[in-house]
């Protein structure tokens, strides 16, 4: 192989190898997702969807090879996501006309026209309840 | 679903950027060490750091 040859196949070795890992993480994903865990659906889903995005920021947007500065920057980033996420969710999913992680107050069968954000009864909840309270 | 078309306008200027960088760097009017080449390849980067958040979220979530 000639010096072009290998400086194109070394420029490809490394994505192509991230793409494989990615892809694979993808086929773990989605097949999990068929398989009933329960909880651990959530789990794996989204622990898999943070590797890939680390794979992805780390490699393919060079993190591994930046300056302490700009990693320094991505880290900021990353810091004021999480406290915009966590609050969101916390304040969705704690809402019971959204299908809340919380429960009913005890002997309370449902929810007014307020609590609910006059969201039609037959459309609650939005998204599924952790557990079952049933 | 319906808050989902920020995404794909992202997703759309995206394609039209990566394509324009593209044509440029075949014409090679467009160096490789540009930082522009950098600076798209950084945003189409970002949209997809999105979309691996919302596959589980929109398309995986209660299939089992």
């Amino acid at each position: 192989m000639n010096e072009a040859g290998r400086s194109t196949l070394k420029l490809w070795r490394k994505p192509s190898l991230i793409w494989l890992a990615l892809m694979l993480l993808l086929a773990l994903t989605v097949g999990s997702a068929y398989i009933p865990l329960g909880i651990g659906n959530g789990l794996v889903n989204y622990g898999v969807a943070v590797t890939k995005a680390a794979l992805v920021v780390v490699f393919f947007m060079h993190l591994d090879r930046s300056r302490a500065l700009i990693r320094l920057a991505a880290l900021a980033g990353l810091f004021w996501l999480v406290f915009l996420f966590s609050l969101s969710f916390g304040d969705y999913l704690t809402r019971d006309w959204n299908g809340s992680a919380t429960t009913l107050a005890p002997g309370k069968k449902e929810l007014a026209t307020h609590e609910r954000g006059n969201f039609p009864k037959e459309r609650l909840p939005l998204v599924p309840r952790f557990g079952s309270r049933d | 679903m319906r808050r989902c078309w920020p995404h794909a306008v992202h997703l759309t200027v995206g394609i039209g950027i990566v394509a324009v960088v593209i044509l440029e760097l075949k014409r090679r009017t467009l160096p490789v060490e540009a930082t522009r080449f950098e600076a798209v390849a950084l945003y189409w980067h970002l949209v997809d750091t999105i979309w691996i958040f919302l596959l589980p979220m929109l398309y995986l979530i209660g299939r089992s």
